[in-house]
């Protein structure tokens, strides 16, 4: 692959000059016409001049000799936007081929790489078209108006802001300070070594000065191409980028008036002058600040409205930032700090503002340019360094390359000793060391000589040599600093930055320390930076947030909600990595839904409802059968499709209920919803685990009795089971049916094995009656309809022979579904949910669990205690109520002492911050959440096989690790086990079921009998919510996750 | 006003706290003025309310926690003067080689943990999480995030799934954060 690749990059370099040669003979050797660089600067408005009139030229001698021309070549008219994306285009290139490089990329920073290139390209052209070399040279005004900006805004715009304003202080000292102090020193130095005549080229002190002033400051570019790679510290890394950051402003002012003092003649030179520098480097530096401030702050405030042009968000960011850059140049201020400031201020507020992919597009966008600009940057430099003109005035050269490491030294380490006495955290000398060591230099300095005039021939040779001595000195510190920066790092132990999202302890851990550290500073009565801190958060909260903020700087703004939205995202991805199956049924889902969605006579053509239920099966057998299939590839589209559908018919409802308690979130604004339902899908998921694991022991203990039932032999009769429903049902009056529910809904299984198994399941219907035992009290039918349809479908299973029982045992699944379907629906929305028109709201409605479940749940303990105090098996508001009651009623039939165990595991409290009961885990989440609990809880008992993959990421993380079936085997649901076992031993019959299936979807058309009713009715609830937990907050969170 | 707290403040005294806290003469003569201010009633101890007399904490979210832990170590309800340079020890910067225990990551971890452990049974429960997380966020986040949040922070850090934080469990999940840095503050000269 390594040859391979160099052979492309080989080729490639050959490719682009072979363009380039072309294009200049094309060009017919017109000395004017190419570009500067990537040729945009101001400067070039001669050629800019040139180029129409060559177009136009170039038409007109078309016109004038043929008729009418088939085709003509333009090539002036696109030359340079053709050129500058030629080179652009190969820069990305070179940049995918070192990365293809491993073994190079490893030695090299990928800037000394860049810079190779350059000079390679450089060497090429030099001899392909000597002609046109000198125009390939890294141009100052493209480069500070074009390629700089992106670079420094995203380094503002991802600067970590803690460590940056933690360690301003320290910054600052290094930035103003050092950089004055090493560009006197060395100017100072090397006017020294030239008054002893070993330099051949004649320059005075302020000569050497106007040189030192831009050789002097490190570059922001360099260094963060290098410390990008070499993971340093926080602190380290801050403390040597936030330097060449800010030391801008110290390089304009000195640069700008060394040059001009230069000009001027020493001798005309007035203390005045002097005194007017040091003010303009006030100037300069704090006006750019506030001319980025300003920015920064406009931004954020246009950002503010719109929220109905999305789709611009990113444009204001941008172009506002590069305003404050340029206006910043405009009056000569330092448009790198106010470009950074602007960075830094905005992105706070902006990013409250707009929507979640504005903020990727963005991130993206930003990084992307950011990254070209690099790129071109040392390129650019590559090639520049391949000229005719250079002067080797070894003396100067070595001498300036000595002080610049020298005086670098020196001046960390003074100025360390001096920051060490104010610092908490002192830099210690390891530290020191690598801040000197870091000290690059890059193309600003370059840019900055070439910027020098050179009206005469003395002053040719001295720019020349400047030039010369630039570029040594920037590919020493770039190769020779850069290469081994990273094996110094390793080997002195400095120590690492641990980059990790941080838990939700941590962040609330920290958040805490800012608190009291800001307190204890309080009591001492001195005033740190924790106190400034905290000043500024006050006033950020109490005059910022509301100006800048959309919405007042509530939930989303918040970090500690953010963290924890993010650790639910990435559990969530994890959770999807390690369970491809996902994706699958995601897959399938879209399908399904795409179909049922579709077809217009859904709802009372009963045959298209076989069909997508054995195009499900279908699914899942090839996912049985191909075993892995394309499990882990996410597939976006499908979830997307799914996401539409399933959000865009879903929310409303939800909205509308689900939030009715907090007003806050009626926003209109999908993004925002997008938002908020992540976390309220988070935090349903993060309940589901916290309650499993509440009832991981009860169900343990637990499954025992249910375990024989099922296991024994798995070969209940039918009517044993029959009656075990029926008895069950008696409990349940006031028109509710248990349902079973073995999820045939999407709802998970950790494989896709499971899900047939599950489906094998749910066809033995015998089964169910256990399951429905358990679970009866969760399911609350609500809808006489609906429950005379499983009641049916039950009962007719019942009276078919097994063999050709599979259209019922079908219908069944979808009856069985129905169920699950139903609560999750209710548990998702709160409400019916809307293509379930066939059925009316009935008088039950009132009692329905999750009617209840929109009221403060504080009495919940108390309604529940009182039920049972009833001791009836009187439908209680939560599902909690019903399991222990279902357990009981369970237990019951089970064997004596297995049931005395199950209800003790029920009943005793396996933590003592939980209340009683299993029920009781909802003393774990506060009284208003009480709905995600039950919503958590009954997932789990409706998707009870599901539990591993399905439920918390973390848990899914717990057992999953190499045998998460068998862990769940021993942990959870009966039915899991018993679906594994059927599985094990019914494999085979899977077929068969998916062969009768779809005999059935082609022959169960018109019939109205009650099975088609009911399998209209479930299909229907089944699209309308079944799936929606998993797949929704899966799929969203993929989604978020994916572009994050 | 400072001969006058130097002259109460015997050099023995001074000592005797440095060695023990590892505070510089100076430090602890500063650290005994801001004593001396803070208490009101010149008792020469400090009550709570001498505490939330400072305008600044009395203003802090955390305020009542932070005063809460800084009373930690003396039962009752005063502070004096070596108890309360001690508390402060445990903030000063973490030296290479000057160690002392005072102000080891263990003790500002304590610290810290005594500000979430409202009850003192060195325990962290949920409740205790929640009620710090209400003082830090404010009304910004409702009722059920806040539990939510709660619940998955106790999750991570709950070694022995009791559902409660204890101490050791609390440093096991502060691995990770600098502690050292962010619970060191600056002491003048």
């Amino acid at each position: 692959m390594h040859n391979r690749v160099r052979r492309q990059r080989f080729s490639g370099i050959l490719l682009l000059s072979l363009t380039l040669f072309v294009c200049r003979t094309l060009a017919g050797g017109e000395n004017t016409t190419g570009i500067h660089g990537t040729g945009e600067g101001p400067t070039d408005s001669n050629d800019e001049h040139d180029d129409p009139e060559d177009g136009r030229m170039g038409i007109a001698h078309g016109h004038v000799h043929e008729r009418y021309p088939v085709a003509e070549v333009n090539w002036h008219h696109v030359e340079t936007p053709y050129i500058i994306s030629l080179w652009v285009l190969f820069a990305s290139y070179a940049k995918i081929a070192f990365h293809l490089t491993e073994k190079l990329a490893k030695i090299f920073p990928e800037s000394c790489l860049l810079i190779i290139l350059g000079i390679v390209v450089g060497v090429i052209i030099y001899f392909a078209a000597k002609d046109v070399m000198l125009e390939y040279t890294l141009d100052s005004d493209t480069f500070f108006l074009f390629l700089l900006p992106p670079i420094v805004l995203e380094a503002g715009y991802f600067m970590p802001n803690r460590s940056f304003f933690d360690n301003i202080g320290t910054i600052l000292l290094y930035a103003v300070i050092g950089t004055l102090f090493n560009c006197f020193c060395i100017g100072a130095s090397l006017f020294g070594i030239v008054s002893l005549g070993w330099v051949k080229v004649e320059m005075d002190l302020l000569d050497c000065l106007v040189f030192s002033s831009l050789i002097s400051a490190v570059d922001p570019v360099a260094v963060l191409a290098v410390f990008e790679e070499v993971h340093v510290n926080e602190v380290l890394y801050i403390l040597v980028f936030g330097e060449s950051l800010l030391n801008d402003a110290v390089t304009v002012v000195l640069y700008r008036m060394f040059k001009q003092f230069a000009s001027m003649g020493p001798q005309n030179i007035q203390a005045v002058d002097c005194v007017l520098g040091v003010t303009s480097f006030f100037i300069i530096g704090i006006a750019g600040t506030v001319v980025g401030v300003v920015w920064g702050l406009l931004t954020a405030f246009v950002t503010k409205f719109t929220d109905h042009v999305r789709v611009i968000e990113p444009l204001f960011v941008f172009v506002m930032s590069y305003l404050s850059y340029l206006t910043a140049e405009i009056f000569g201020f330092s448009g790198i700090m106010a470009i950074v400031f602007c960075g830094i201020i905005m992105k706070k507020y902006v990013e409250a503002n707009i929507s979640q992919k504005s903020h990727t597009t963005i991130k993206y966008f930003m990084k992307m340019l950011s990254s070209i600009s690099e790129t071109i940057i040392f390129m650019f430099l590559g090639l520049s360094a391949v000229r005719d003109d250079h002067v080797w005035d070894v003396p100067f050269i070595l001498s300036t390359l000595f002080f610049c490491l020298f005086y670098r030294a020196i001046g960390v380490i003074i100025l360390t000793a001096l920051a060490n006495q104010f610092r908490t955290i002192k830099v210690n000398k390891v530290e020191q060391f690598i801040m000197a060591y870091g000290g690059l230099r890059g193309a600003i300095a370059f840019s900055l000589v070439a910027l020098l005039e050179a009206p005469t021939d003395i002053l040719k040779t001295r720019k020349s040599l400047y030039v010369t001595t630039c570029m040594i000195v920037i590919f020493f510190t770039v190769f020779i600093q850069g290469m081994t920066i990273k094996p110094l790092v390793d080997k002195l132990k400095v120590k690492r930055s641990n980059k990790h999202k941080p838990t939700m302890g941590e962040k609330i851990f920290t958040r805490l320390l800012d608190h009291a550290m800001a307190g204890i500073e309080d009591v001492v009565g001195s005033h740190g930076h924790n106190y400034w801190r905290d000043k500024w958060e006050e006033i950020d909260r109490k005059y910022l947030q509301p100006l800048l903020l959309r919405e007042p700087p509530e939930a989303k703004d918040n970090q500690i909600l953010q963290v924890y939205t993010n650790l639910n995202i990435k559990d969530a991805m994890e959770y999807v990595k390690s369970a491809g199956s996902f994706n699958i049924r995601a897959g399938s889902m879209a399908n399904f839904l795409r179909r049922s969605t579709s077809a217009p006579g859904f709802h009372t053509n009963n045959g298209s409802i076989p069909y997508n239920v054995s195009d499900i099966c279908l699914d899942m057998h090839s996912v049985g059968g191909a075993g892995e299939f394309a499990a882990r590839e996410v597939d976006d589209a499908e979830i997307h499709h799914v996401s539409n559908i399933v959000f865009g018919s879903m929310h409303p409802p939800k909205r509308k209920h689900r939030y009715k308690r907090s007003m806050k979130h009626h926003m209109a604004d999908i993004e925002q919803e997008k938002h908020d339902h992540l976390l309220h899908r988070s935090v349903h998921l993060h309940l589901r685990h916290v309650i499993k694991q509440r009832k991981k022991k009860a169900k343990m203990a637990n499954r025992p009795s249910h375990h024989s039932l099922h296991s024994e032999n798995g070969k209940h009769s039918r009517n044993s089971s029959h009656a075990h429903l029926e008895k069950h049902q008696g409990h349940h009056h006031h028109g509710k049916t248990p349902h079973k529910n073995v999820s045939f809904s999407i709802d998970t299984p950790s494989s896709p094995d499971e899900i047939i198994s599950q489906v094998h399941v749910e066809e033995t219907v015998k089964e169910e009656p256990n399951s429905s035992d358990e679970e009866g009290g969760i399911t609350f039918e609500a809808r006489p309809g609906a429950r005379k349809a499983s009641d049916t479908s039950v009962s007719q299973v019942e009276r078919q022979p097994k063999v050709t029982a599979t259209a019922l045992e079908l219908v069944n699944i979808v009856a069985s579904s129905v169920g699950a379907g139903e609560y999750n629906g209710h548990d998702e929305t709160d409400a019916p949910a809307s293509p379930r028109p066939e059925i009316e709201p009935t008088a039950a409605e009132a009692l329905l669990p999750w009617k209840q479940y929109s009221e403060p749940r504080l009495s919940d303990r108390a309604r529940e205690e009182s039920f049972g105090a009833l001791g009836t098996p009187t439908p209680s508001p939560t599902g909690s109520d019903e399991e222990v009651d279902a357990a009981k009623a369970d237990v019951s039939k089970a064997d004596g002492q297995d049931d005395k165990e199950g209800l003790e595991d029920l009943d005793a409290p396996d933590d003592p911050a939980s209340e009683d009961k299993v029920g009781q885990s909802l003393a774990q989440s506060t009284p208003a959440e009480g709905h995600f609990f039950n919503n958590a809880e009954d997932d789990d008992q409706y998707n009870g096989d599901d539990e591993t993959s399905y439920a918390h990421p973390r848990r899914a993380q717990h057992l999953g690790d190499s045998d998460s079936d068998d862990d769940v085997d021993h942990h959870h649901h009966h039915h899991r086990p018993r679906g594994k076992r059927r599985h094990h031993h019914h494999h085979h019959h899977h077929h068969h079921h998916h062969r009768h299936h779809d005999e059935q979807e082609s022959d169960s058309g018109g019939e109205d009998n009650p099975c088609t009713v009911v399998t209209m009715t479930t299909v229907t609830l089944w699209i309308s919510m079944p799936v929606r937990t998993p797949v929704i907050l899966w799929t969203r969170l993929c989604f978020l996750t994916v572009f994050h | 006003m400072g001969s006058r707290s130097s002259i109460l403040l015997r050099d023995e005294e001074i000592d005797e706290i440095r060695k023990e806290t590892g505070f510089s003469h100076n430090q602890i003569i500063r650290l005994y003025h801001r004593f001396n201010r803070l208490d009101k009633g010149n008792n020469g101890f400090l009550s709570r309310e001498d505490f939330l007399r400072i305008p600044e904490l009395a203003i802090n979210p955390l305020g009542d926690r932070i005063i809460h832990a800084f009373f930690g170590i003396s039962r009752d309800q005063t502070l004096n003067f070596k108890q309360f340079v001690k508390v402060l020890a445990t903030f000063r910067p973490v030296q290479d080689g000057s160690d002392n225990r005072l102000n080891s990551r263990e003790e500002k971890l304590k610290f810290a943990f005594k500000m979430y452990d409202v009850d003192g049974n060195d325990k962290i429960s949920r409740d205790e999480l929640l009620l710090v997380l209400q003082m830090m966020v404010g009304a910004n986040i409702s009722e059920e995030q806040l539990g939510c949040i709660a619940d998955r922070t106790i999750q991570e850090a709950d070694g022995d799934n009791d559902g409660l934080i204890s101490f050791e469990e609390f440093c096991g999940a502060m691995d990770r954060t600098d502690v050292e840095q962010k619970m060191s503050i600056r002491f003048l000269h």
